[in-house]
C-alpha cells in the first residue's frame, strides 16, 4: 500500500511538472526569438489612427479562434484536412489567391498571370523584396520548388496542371514563365501555396524542419504549439507591408465540439467559431444579444442527392442501359422525385431560410449559372408514376413488375443536419408512394475509393446525399462529375465522380470542347448548357446550397471568408480588435 | 413456508420447488432496493410494451412547424428536432434499447456458460485453449475496439442486417463481454466436477452433455443470473454510449443512445431533448442494478452466512 | 518459481501477438480508410490517389503490411502517424501527462473518497448511512458517463455564473489561454472532469471494499480480537481493514492501464487533450499507425498488470505456482 501511495504521488507530481511546461518543448527555433518587439515598434501605425474612429484599425491585440479540428502538420504539400488548409494561410501565401467575392487576386505576384495566344505559356510576374519568415529572399527558385514539391512521390497534393507543365522557366529572379504541353484551362489556380526552396531535400519532406516550425512570407509566424490544445501565431517581423498585420498574434484554440465553442464565443473565450453549419443558425440569433455576429458565404457547393442509374449490385456497369437500375433508370421516376421534394420548406424550415434552394450545379462565380427553383407538385408527381405503371400497394409504396419502389439511403454519419434532412425527404417521398431506408455511413466510407470498395465507385448504392461543388474553375467538377468516360469502373480503375453513371452525349461534346479553349464567355455559355441538360435529366437532385459560416465576436473586425477555399485567413494582415 | 407441510410426501419435488422459490423470495423481499428495482423495471416494460396505446402520436411522424416545443400537457417530453413527440420516442426507443441489451446479453451468456462449462468441466489442452482465448478477450481494449468494430460492422452488407437492424451493435457488445461470465462458470465447474453426484452421475453411464447440463448446469445457475442481470445494464450503458459517438443503430429509429447523440448540440436550446432520454437510460440501469444485487444477495448463500 | 515466472511471460508475449494481429486485421479491414480524405476533392486525379497509396503502403494486402508492420514494432518503431508525419510515440508522449495528470489525480481523490465510506459503510452496516451511501455508488454506477458529463457542463459551465458573470467553472481544456501558469487555474479546470470521474469509479471501489470489509468482519479472527475486548477502532483499522484492503489493491493494479487510455469519453466531452482524444481523432481521421499503437500499448499494459498481480500472488501463495 505503502508503494502504491508512493507511485501514485511520484506520477502525479512527474504529470503535473511534465505538462506545466510541455507547451515550449514544441516551440523552439523561431526566426526572430522576440515577437513583441516589433510589436513595440509598430506603436506609432497605433498612435496615428484616430481614436474617436471606431471604424478606423488598430494595432495591438490577440484574437483566438476556436475549431473542433486540430491541424496534424503545418506543410502544404503534407496537409490532408481543411483546418490544416485554412491554418496555413496565416503564414502562408500563394502567388494568387480568392477574395471573398469569389474574384482571384494576385498575393505574391504583381498582377494575375498573363497567357499567351495558343494558350500554352503562362507567366507570373513576382513580387520584389518579399522575405521568408527565416530570413531568405522570395523568388522565382521557390516557385519551381514549390512545382517540384507537388510532383514529387512524397506528395499529398494535386498534382493536375503542374503535370502539364513542360518546362518552367526563370528568366529573372522575379519573373516564372510555364510553357504547358496542351492547353490547361483553370491555369490561374496553381500556385496558390509557396513552399521556401531552402525546406530541405524532397526526399525528406516528411521529416522537415518547417513541418511543425513553418517558414512563410504571410503575417504570421507559428510561436508556440500545444499539441491537442493551441497553436499560437504571432506577427511576422519580416512581413512586408508596413504596420501590419494589425494583430498582435492569433491563437487556434482545439475545442471538443461546435457546441462548447457556441458558448465560449457567447462568454468572450473566443473571438471566432471556425465552420459552423446552416444548423447553427438560431444559436447564432440567440448569441447576438451576447455580442456575437456571423459572416458567410456562398461555396458554390450544394448539398445533392446522387440517384444512382446502373444496377447497384455491384455489376458497376460502364453503360447502365445494359444493366439498368430497376427504379431509377425511368427518367419519369427521377422527374417524380424531384416534383415530391419541397426544396423550399427544407431550406425555410431546417435551415430557418438562410440558404438558397438548390437547383444549379455552378450556382456561383466567373462561371455561375443559376437555375430557377425546380417546381414541388405532389400531385404531378403522383400523376407521373401512375402513368408510368407504378401502382400503390397495401402499404402505401408503389409497386410495378414486383419492384417495390423502395430506396436506400446514404449520407455521414453523426451530421446532424444531413440526418434531419434525409429523415425529412423520407416523409416527402412516403406522400408519392416511394420508400426511403435510411443507411448512413461514416464519412471515409461513404466517400471511400474504388480499391476500398467504396460505394459511390463501385454504384452499390441507390441514392447518396453529400454536398459537392466546382471550385473557382468549374472544369474538372463538370468533367469528372458528368463525362461518360468518368463512370468508375474496372477498366478505368475506378476513376471519376460519375457516381450515377450518367450519359449523354451532347454533355460529353460540350465539356470535351471547354476544356481545350481559354476564352470564359464561351466555356461558361457551354457550361450553362451541361447545368440546364442535368436539370433535365436529374442524374443529381440538388438540394439547397451551401454556406461557409464563421461566428464571430462583433469587436474582432476584418474577418472575411473566400468562397472556394475553406480559408478564412486569407486576409489575416488586416484583421483588428476593436473595443 | 408454513402452509405447505414439510413432512406431506404428496408431490415431492413441486414441494420443494415452490419451497426453493419461496426460500428465495423471501430473502429477496428483505432487501428493499431490489423490489423497487424489480418493480421499476417491470413499470417501464410494460410501458414499452404498451408505448401505442400510452402514446397519442407516432414517433415517426414529423411535424416542422412544430419543432423543439418544450415540455407541456400535450407532448409530455416536449419535441424533437423534426417536432417529434419526445415521450412516445423515448417509449420506443426504449424498446430498442432494451432489446439490444437483452440480445448482448444473450449472447454473452450463452457464449460465458458455455465455455466455462467445457473448460471446466473437460480441463487439459481444451481448458488451456479456451482460458487462453478468454485472457486475449479480456485484454482488448474494449471500448477502443468498440468504436473500431462500430465502424465495421456497420458497412457489412449483409440481407439480414437491414436498416435500423439492431442485430450488429448487440452482436458487437455480447462479443465483448462473456469473458467474466465465463470465467465465473468455469471456476464453479471445477468445483462441481469433483463432487459424489457428478461422480456417482458418471458412474452411472451418463453422458457428458447430461452431466453437463441436467447435473451441473442447474447448480451454477445462480451465478448465471446474477451476472446476466448485471450485464443487461452494462450492455444498456454499452448501447448508449456506442450509439452517442454514432455507431450504433440508424436513424430514424430511435434509440436511448442515438436520441442523445443528435440532440448534444441542443443541450442549451432545447436541453429537454438531451435530458430525458439520458435519464431514462439511467433509471432503468440503476432499477436492473438493484435488481441484480438483490438477487445475488438472495441466491448465493455464501452470502446470507455473513449477514 | 523461475519456471512459473518464465511460462507465465512467454504465454502473455503470445496473447499479445495474437492481439496485435486480430486488430490488426479488423482496423485495416475497415472500408474506407485514410484515403477517403483525398477521393472527395474534385482535383485530385487518379494518378494522385495512387501516388499518395502507394506512399502509405496501402497497395500491399493485408497480411504483408501486417509483417512489416510488426518487425518494424518488434524493433520499437510503431511508425509515423499519418497526419502529422512524427512517430507516434512521440504523438503519445506529447498526450501522456496531460493523462496522467488527469487520471492520478482521479485515482487519488477515488481512493480518497471510496475508502472511507466503504470502511464506514460497512461498519455502520444497515444504517440510514450505508443505505445513502450505497445509492449514490448504484447512481455512480449506473450513469451514462458522458451524459452526466453533458449535465455537469450544462449546469455548472454553462447556467451558474460565477462573481464576474463568466461561468461558474470552465467546461472544457486544461487551462486558460492566455492567462500565465497558475495552480488555481489548473485546479479549475481539473475541477469538473475529475469529479464526474470520480463519481463513476469511486462508486465501483467503495462497493468492492464494503463487502471485502464485511467478509472479514465475520471471520474467526476478527471475533477472536473482539472476544479479547480489543477496543472496536483498533479491530477494525489493525485487523479487518488491513486484509480487506488487499483485493482492492489489486482491483486498483488492474485498473491502472486504464490510467494510460485516459477515459475516453472524459477527455472527448471537456477536450482535455489526453491519450483519449488522441485515439478518438485519429480513429475518425483513420490513423492506422496511431490508432494500433494506443491500442497496443493499451492492451500490453492490461496483459502486464494481469501479470504483476498473478506474480504477487504466486509469491504469497505458493499453491498457484504449483498447480
Amino acid at each position: 500500500m505503502k508503494f502504491l501511495k508512493t507511485v501514485l504521488v511520484l506520477l502525479f507530481v512527474a504529470s503535473f511538472v511534465l505538462s506545466a511546461c510541455g507547451g515550449p518543448a514544441a516551440t523552439e527555433a523561431v526566426a526572430e526569438p522576440a515577437a513583441n518587439e516589433p510589436a513595440a515598434t509598430d506603436a506609432p501605425a497605433a498612435t496615428e489612427a484616430p481614436v474617436v474612429d471606431p471604424n478606423a484599425p488598430v494595432s495591438g491585440g490577440t484574437v483566438i479562434i476556436g475549431t473542433p479540428q486540430e491541424p496534424g502538420m503545418m506543410n502544404t504539400l503534407l496537409t490532408s484536412s481543411s483546418i490544416e488548409d485554412a491554418v496555413v494561410s496565416l503564414f502562408g501565401e500563394g502567388l494568387v489567391s480568392v477574395n471573398e467575392k469569389g474574384e482571384y487576386v494576385p498575393v505574391l505576384a504583381k498582377e494575375l498571370p498573363t497567357v499567351s495566344e495558343d494558350g500554352l505559356v503562362v507567366t507570373w510576374k513576382l513580387l520584389e523584396g518579399v522575405k521568408w519568415s527565416d530570413g531568405s529572399d522570395f523568388n522565382c527558385d521557390d516557385v519551381r520548388f514549390t512545382m517540384e514539391g507537388a510532383l514529387s512521390d512524397l506528395s499529398q497534393v494535386s498534382a493536375s496542371g503542374y503535370r502539364d507543365i513542360e518546362t518552367l522557366e526563370c528568366p529573372d529572379p522575379y519573373t516564372v514563365v510555364a510553357t504547358f504541353g496542351e492547353v490547361y484551362a483553370p491555369y490561374l489556380r496553381l500556385f496558390s501555396y509557396t513552399v521556401p526552396d531552402t525546406a530541405g531535400a524532397l526526399e525528406d519532406m516528411e521529416t522537415w524542419d518547417l513541418n511543425r516550425n513553418p517558414v512563410g512570407t504571410g503575417p504570421f509566424i507559428l510561436t508556440e504549439w500545444e499539441p491537442g490544445d493551441h497553436l499560437t501565431f504571432s506577427r511576422n517581423p519580416l512581413y512586408r507591408e508596413e504596420g501590419k498585420p494589425y494583430l498582435d498574434s492569433v491563437i487556434i484554440k482545439i475545442l471538443p465540439s461546435r457546441e462548447v465553442g457556441m458558448q465560449l464565443l457567447g462568454t468572450g473565450e473566443i473571438h471566432a467559431l471556425w465552420d459552423l453549419t446552416e444548423a447553427n443558425f438560431p444559436e447564432l440569433e440567440q448569441l447576438s444579444s451576447q455580442g456575437v455576429s456571423f459572416v458567410s458565404t456562398v461555396t458554390g457547393e450544394n448539398e445533392l442527392l446522387s440517384l444512382n442509374l446502373g444496377a447497384s449490385d455491384g455489376t458497376a456497369p460502364a453503360d447502365p442501359a445494359t444493366a439498368p437500375h430497376p427504379i431509377l433508370f425511368d427518367l419519369s421516376v427521377r422527374q417524380a422525385m424531384q416534383l415530391a421534394i419541397n426544396k423550399q420548406q427544407i431550406v425555410d424550415t431546417l435551415l430557418y431560410g438562410n440558404v438558397k434552394a438548390g437547383n444549379s450545379a455552378v450556382p456561383v462565380g466567373t462561371f455561375g449559372c443559376p437555375q430557377p427553383v425546380s417546381e414541388f407538385s405532389l400531385e404531378k408527381a403522383n400523376a407521373l408514376l401512375d402513368e408510368a405503371g407504378w401502382v400503390v400497394g397495401a402499404d402505401g409504396i408503389r409497386e410495378k413488375d414486383g419492384v417495390r419502389m423502395s430506396l436506400k439511403i446514404a449520407t455521414t454519419t453523426g451530421n446532424q443536419l444531413r440526418e434531419q434532412t434525409e429523415q425529412v425527404l423520407a416523409e416527402m417521398l412516403k406522400a408519392a408512394g416511394i420508400e426511403l431506408v435510411i443507411e448512413n455511413v461514416p464519412s471515409d466510407v461513404l466517400f471511400a475509393s474504388w480499391e476500398s470498395d467504396g460505394m459511390r465507385d463501385h454504384g452499390t448504392y441507390d441514392l447518396v446525399m453529400y454536398t459537392t461543388g466546382p471550385s473557382t474553375d468549374p472544369d474538372s467538377h463538370l468533367y469528372s462529375s458528368f463525362h461518360s468516360s468518368q463512370i468508375p469502373t474496372a477498366d478505368n480503375e475506378g476513376s471519376g465522380a460519375n457516381f450515377a453513371r450518367y450519359i449523354n452525349a451532347d454533355v460529353d461534346a460540350w465539356l470535351d470542347e471547354a476544356a481545350t479553349i481559354t476564352d470564359t464567355a464561351k466555356r461558361k455559355e457551354l457550361y450553362c448548357q451541361v447545368v440546364e441538360q442535368i436539370n433535365t435529366d436529374l442524374p443529381r437532385i440538388y438540394l439547397y446550397e451551401r454556406l461557409s459560416i464563421m461566428g464571430h465576436r462583433n469587436e474582432f473586425h476584418g474577418l472575411k471568408i473566400s468562397p472556394t477555399f475553406v480559408d478564412f485567413a486569407w486576409d489575416s494582415a488586416n484583421w483588428w480588435m476593436g473595443q | 413456508m408454513a402452509a405447505t407441510s414439510p413432512f406431506s410426501s404428496e408431490r415431492p419435488k413441486t414441494l420443494r420447488e415452490q419451497s426453493l422459490f419461496m426460500f428465495y423470495w423471501l430473502r429477496f423481499r428483505k432487501h428493499t432496493m431490489a423490489l423497487i428495482g424489480g418493480v421499476v423495471t417491470i413499470l417501464i416494460l410494460i410501458l414499452i410494451v404498451f408505448a401505442p396505446l400510452v402514446s397519442d402520436y407516432d414517433p415517426m411522424t414529423q411535424d416542422l412547424l412544430n419543432r423543439f416545443q418544450p415540455p407541456s400537457s400535450q407532448h409530455w417530453m416536449g419535441t424533437d428536432d423534426l417536432g417529434r413527440d419526445m415521450f412516445s420516442r423515448v417509449m420506443y426507443g426504449g424498446r430498442i434499447s432494451l432489446s439490444v441489451g437483452m440480445l448482448a446479453m444473450g449472447i454473452a451468456i450463452l457464449l460465458g456458460s458455455t465455455i466455462g462449462l467445457v473448460s471446466g468441466y473437460y480441463g487439459g489442452w481444451i481448458d488451456g485453449i479456451l482460458m487462453r482465448m478468454t485472457e486475449i478477450f479480456m485484454s482488448i481494449p474494449s471500448l477502443f475496439v468498440l468504436i473500431a468494430l462500430g465502424m465495421f460492422l456497420r458497412t457489412l452488407d449483409l440481407p439480414s442486417l437491414k436498416a435500423g437492424s439492431f442485430l450488429p451493435i448487440s452482436l458487437v457488445i455480447g462479443a465483448l463481454s462473456w469473458m467474466g461470465t465465463a470465467r465465473l462458470v468455469r471456476a464453479s465447474t471445477l468445483e462441481l466436477r469433483e463432487r459424489e453426484f457428478v461422480h456417482a452421475c458418471r458412474a452411472l453411464g451418463g453422458s457428458d452433455a447430461r452431466i453437463l447440463f441436467l447435473r451441473i448446469l442447474p447448480n451454477i445457475a445462480s451465478p448465471i443470473i446474477v451476472s446476466a442481470t448485471l450485464g443487461l445494464a452494462g450492455a444498456i450503458i454499452s448501447e448508449s454510449g456506442l450509439s452517442y459517438l454514432g455507431f450504433g443503430v440508424q436513424l430514424p429509429t430511435p434509440t436511448w443512445g442515438n436520441m442523445l447523440s443528435n440532440t448534444q448540440s441542443q443541450m442549451t436550446t432545447a436541453p429537454w431533448t438531451a435530458i430525458f432520454p439520458g435519464l431514462m437510460i439511467f433509471i432503468v440501469v440503476i432499477a436492473i442494478n438493484y435488481l441484480g444485487d438483490g438477487l445475488r444477495d438472495a441466491l448465493d448463500p455464501r452470502h446470507s452466512v455473513k449477514k | 518459481m523461475a519456471i512459473y515466472f518464465t511460462r507465465r511471460v512467454l504465454q502473455s508475449l503470445f496473447t499479445l501477438i495474437v492481439i496485435s494481429m486480430i486488430l490488426y486485421g479488423l482496423i485495416s479491414s475497415v472500408p474506407g480508410g485514410f484515403m477517403s480524405a483525398y477521393t472527395e476533392r474534385s482535383d485530385f486525379t487518379q494518378e494522385d490517389l495512387a501516388r499518395i497509396r502507394a506512399k502509405f503502403g496501402l497497395d500491399d494486402p493485408i497480411p504483408v503490411r501486417y509483417f512489416k508492420w510488426l518487425t518494424a514494432m518488434l524493433q520499437g518503431d510503431m511508425g509515423n502517424s499519418f497526419t502529422t508525419k512524427r512517430p507516434v510515440l512521440q504523438e503519445i508522449a506529447d498526450r501522456l501527462p496531460n493523462t496522467l495528470l488527469l487520471m492520478g489525480i482521479m485515482l487519488v481523490t477515488t481512493l480518497l473518497v471510496a475508502i472511507p465510506l466503504g470502511i464506514i459503510s460497512a461498519v455502520k452496516q444497515y444504517t440510514w448511512f450505508d443505505h445513502i451511501m450505497t445509492t449514490v455508488a448504484f447512481a455512480g454506477q449506473s450513469l451514462p458517463v458522458f451524459w452526466f458529463g453533458l449535465l455537469l457542463i450544462i449546469v455548472f459551465a454553462v447556467t451558474l455564473k460565477g462573481g464576474n458573470g463568466k461561468p461558474l467553472l470552465p467546461g472544457s481544456g486544461m487551462y486558460t489561454l492566455g492567462e500565465p501558469f497558475s495552480i488555481a487555474d489548473r485546479i479549475k479546470h481539473l475541477i469538473l472532469p475529475v469529479s464526474m470521474l470520480t463519481f463513476v469509479s469511486a462508486a465501483g471501489y467503495m462497493r468492492y471494499l464494503r463487502s471485502s470489509m464485511l467478509d472479514v468482519i465475520h471471520e474467526d479472527y476478527v471475533r477472536t480480537a473482539r472476544a479479547k475486548g480489543l477496543k472496536e477502532r483498533l479491530v477494525i483499522y489493525r485487523h479487518a481493514l488491513r486484509n480487506a484492503i488487499i483485493p482492492l489493491v489489486t482491483l486498483v493494479a488492474l485498473d491502472l492501464p486504464s490510467l494510460f487510455g485516459g477515459a475516453l469519453f472524459t477527455e472527448t466531452i471537456f477536450a482535455w487533450p489526453g491519450i483519449g482524444r488522441l485515439y478518438f481523432t485519429a480513429a475518425l481521421k483513420t490513423d492506422y499507425p496511431l490508432v494500433m499503437a494506443v491500442l497496443m500499448i493499451e492492451s500490453a499494459l492490461i496483459i502486464g498488470s494481469n501479470l504483476l498481480v498473478d506474480f504477487i500472488y504466486a509469491a504469497l501463495d505458493p499453491r498457484i505456482r504449483l498447480s
